[in-house]
């Protein structure tokens, strides 16, 4: 108990460790007083005592984590495999009928492979098109920056361009900004306040 | 002693049975009248899976990225399965040598041949392009080996002197 107490105070910081080193390194008569010191005598000076031990509170969390996940997964899946396997013998090859197009899990040897790539894997095919259709938008988007890339390059060369653009933004606050220094030009020019 | 008679066991067969039936009997039952009632009326199999064939890498585009994807992952399925077609003539190539040993020479002359005929045939189709080679590499390693063979005549007769 003491060498594991050792232990778990190395792994714990130097709080924990201030125990067992002191032990170590006092003289024989303070040790002799921080042994004492350590028992608590809860009154009355007789057999009660509050013993004090390092925490069991990882380790219990620990069992905690692993009885709540082995419930959760290992167990379902296992009685799962266990069905499974019990019903099902060794999968054999056969030929493809005639006019007829398996899905593709079908083409998956073991019946678990085969219902896991049916309910939570996309099928071969659609990956195959899905990888195309990246890299058709990869190639597309190259494609426009290097048409880009060479149109400033001609309009930077030529020099005959002037290379209007046009922003779309919200034109209230133009019109605001308008209006107001309209008003303030009328009232500059009304004589009001002059 | 006479063949198929139940008196015909020594006791010590018979001790023997009893005590490792103990073990066999119980699975014996669970097999009979729990696993093989199961197994009956489910189906069980699977399919083998055949790609369809589509042009080689000499029919894309320059700069033609899905062209290329596609012929890519044919060329690297056609490595795959050749490779396993390697495997099974080079594993029957080690048994047959194994299985006659000092007289694989005489015996297994027709796997050793299989397996160098192939190994030489793959390798001049996939030799020296490494694991992250691919088709476009293939392809000019063909042409680089169509164009040597046309000056100097076929691989392994050494290189003509040039003029």
């Amino acid at each position: 108990m003491s060498g594991l107490s050792v232990l778990r105070s190395a792994s714990m910081g130097s709080k924990m460790l201030q125990a067992p080193l002191s032990r170590i390194i006092l003289t024989p008569a303070a040790r002799e007083t921080v042994l004492k010191a350590s028992v608590r005598r809860m009154g009355g000076g007789h057999g009660r005592t509050m013993q004090k031990y390092p925490s069991k509170f990882d380790f219990t969390l620990l069992k905690d984590h692993l009885h709540f996940y082995v419930l959760l997964g290992v167990v379902p899946l296992g009685l799962y495999t266990m069905y499974i396997n019990l019903t099902h013998g060794k999968p054999e090859l056969k030929d493809i009928p005639e006019g007829y197009e398996p899905e593709y899990w079908e083409y998956f040897r073991h019946p678990i492979s085969q219902k896991f790539a049916k309910w939570f894997h996309y099928s071969p095919e659609q990956i195959y098109e899905m990888k195309m259709h990246h890299i058709k938008i990869a190639q597309d988007s190259a494609k426009m920056a290097l048409l880009q890339r060479k149109v400033e390059a001609l309009m930077s060369q030529r020099g005959d361009y002037k290379a209007w653009y046009y922003m779309p933004i919200n034109e209230r606050r133009v019109w605001k900004a308008y209006e107001k220094e309209e008003d303030a030009y009328n009232r500059h020019n009304s004589g009001k306040f002059n | 002693m006479p063949d198929g008679e139940p008196n015909s066991q020594s006791t010590f067969e018979k001790i023997f049975k009893a005590y490792f039936g103990l073990l066999e009997r119980p699975v014996k039952f669970v097999r009979e009248n729990v696993v093989e009632p199961a197994r009956l009326n489910k189906e069980n199999h699977y399919y083998h899976r055949r790609y369809r064939r589509i042009p080689g890498v000499d029919e894309c585009e320059i700069g033609d990225e899905i062209c290329f994807y596609e012929v890519n992952k044919q060329f690297k399925r056609d490595k795959m399965v050749d490779g396993e077609v390697l495997n099974i003539l080079r594993q029957r190539k080690v048994e047959c040598g194994v299985y006659y040993g000092e007289d694989k020479k005489k015996y297994c002359e027709k796997e050793f041949k299989d397996y160098e005929e192939a190994a030489a045939n793959f390798f001049q189709k996939y030799g020296d392009l490494g694991a992250g080679g691919n088709v476009i590499d293939a392809y000019m390693k063909q042409k680089h080996r169509l164009i040597w063979e046309r000056r100097h005549g076929p691989v392994g007769s050494g290189m003509k002197a040039t003029e």
